[in-house]
């Protein structure tokens, strides 16, 4: 039987549920007061990392998906010309963190995404990623995808160490550790999803499993991931 | 030792500038390719395809990515060797193999394969090219087949013309054989003349 956890909500909220899902379905809207903390979170996401949430999010929810998301980016004051013709975006440039961030949540609310949705989303992410598809040489063996970890985190976001923690090849498993980030709650399923796909790329099954161990939002100093193959 | 280079804030700009510009290079030759393209990691991983790709196979980007190449080819050991190949080889792969599509179509396809090797030569995955062969094979299955029917026309017109000659053959023949019994029954007859 799982263990009720006491989690630490973003900004100062905390919730004690038994299932991680409950906590990815709003029951309210997102308050002012939230969207003013996405806003002020100190950091910056590459021009990729937005670009591949919108095409992802055009994936799951379509077209129509996208023009919900502009609706409600506008009618919470965060709509931002960029997301308009995202294809164009620049994908090697900087962004405020909150550019990045802002879509999500807000999907996550208007699409009621659960934790499952959220992995998948995370997967989408990681497979259409032009970095994942150039930086071929990190593919090469799941040890050297894991001990890039940190390097293909700066490409990707500032701050934040993902910090390659064990590999265990003959327990096939590993732990990844995500220290100085603390993004969003629905972020640490996106990333569950996106290390479950990354990892699949290099190993013969597809049975990976990703669990977050510890989270920031459950008052935890760091996340940390333990990835686990067949 | 390495000297750590510190580069100057308008020549990183540049430098990125330069990467937009080459990252949408490739993407915009990518998508304009008329020929069916996927890249493929060292594990046969599909990890991007484009359009025409998308095309010709009926599937979408998403049920591809991720997934071997081995489920596309109806030869499954043909697949294996052509793989290992292109690992080991440093030039250009190609071969024909059936195509399967989502709809379950069999399409006759040219595949070629070039390894992507790093500095070090470790193998860091290849290009794939799928060329529909299908009007190919049509045209080249027509061609047999009209060759074949003009053989067997060539073949009966052969036999006629055998069977002619054999016939005529026979004819001069019994001619001759006749032409010598006339002159033997000519010399015989001139014989009796003179001794009657």
């Amino acid at each position: 039987m799982r263990k009720a956890v006491r989690y630490l909500l973003p900004f100062g909220r905390s919730l004690e549920i038994n299932n991680i899902s409950k906590i990815l379905m709003p029951q309210n809207r997102i308050s002012q007061e939230e969207i003013r903390k996405i806003k002020g979170l100190e950091g910056k996401a590459r021009g990729q990392t937005i670009r591949n949430a919108l095409e992802s999010i055009l994936l799951m929810e379509g077209k129509e998906g996208l023009v919900k998301l502009e609706r409600r980016l506008k009618e919470i004051g965060c709509w931002n010309e960029i997301y308009k013709d995202y294809k164009k975006i620049k994908i090697f440039e900087w962004y405020p963190l909150w550019y990045d961030l802002l879509p999500i949540v807000v999907a996550v609310d208007i699409f009621n995404w659960d934790e499952e949705k959220l992995k998948q989303f995370g997967r989408y992410n990681q497979k259409i990623s032009f970095f994942e598809k150039v930086f071929l040489k990190y593919f090469i063996s799941l040890e050297i995808v894991f001990k890039s970890s940190p390097g293909r985190w700066k490409k990707h976001y500032r701050p934040g160490d993902l910090e390659p923690v064990e590999f265990n090849g003959k327990e096939k498993n590993a732990t990844l550790r995500l220290k100085n980030f603390v993004g969003h709650s629905s972020f640490c399923s996106l990333l569950l999803g996106y290390f479950e796909s990354a990892t699949s790329y290099v190993v013969s099954s597809k049975k990976v499993k990703v669990e977050e161990t510890k989270c920031v939002f459950r008052g935890d100093p760091y996340h940390e991931f333990l990835v686990r193959w067949e | 030792m390495f000297r750590k280079t510190v580069l100057k804030e308008e020549d990183f700009q540049e430098l990125k500038e330069n990467l937009e510009d080459l990252q949408k290079y490739v993407e915009d030759l990518i998508m304009f390719l008329p020929l069916a393209f996927c890249a493929v990691n060292p594990f046969n991983i599909i990890l991007g395809v484009n359009q025409a790709f998308r095309d010709l196979t009926n599937y979408d980007e998403m049920e591809v990515l991720g997934n071997e190449i081995d489920f596309l080819f109806l030869e499954k050991e043909k697949t294996l060797a052509f793989k290992e190949k292109v690992a080991r080889e440093t030039k250009r792969i190609t071969d024909e193999f059936i195509l399967l599509t989502k709809d379950n179509k069999e399409i006759p396809v040219s595949l070629s394969a070039l390894a992507r090797r790093s500095e070090k030569g470790e193998f860091l995955g290849y290009f794939l090219t799928i060329l529909d062969i299908s009007e190919t094979k049509k045209f080249q299955e027509e061609l047999e087949r009209k060759i074949k029917e003009r053989t067997k026309e060539l073949q009966e017109k052969i036999e006629e013309l055998e069977n002619f000659e054999k016939l005529i053959i026979g004819r001069e023949l019994k001619m001759i054989e006749l032409k010598e019994e006339n002159t033997a029954l000519k010399e015989k007859l001139a014989k009796n003349e003179k001794s009657g």
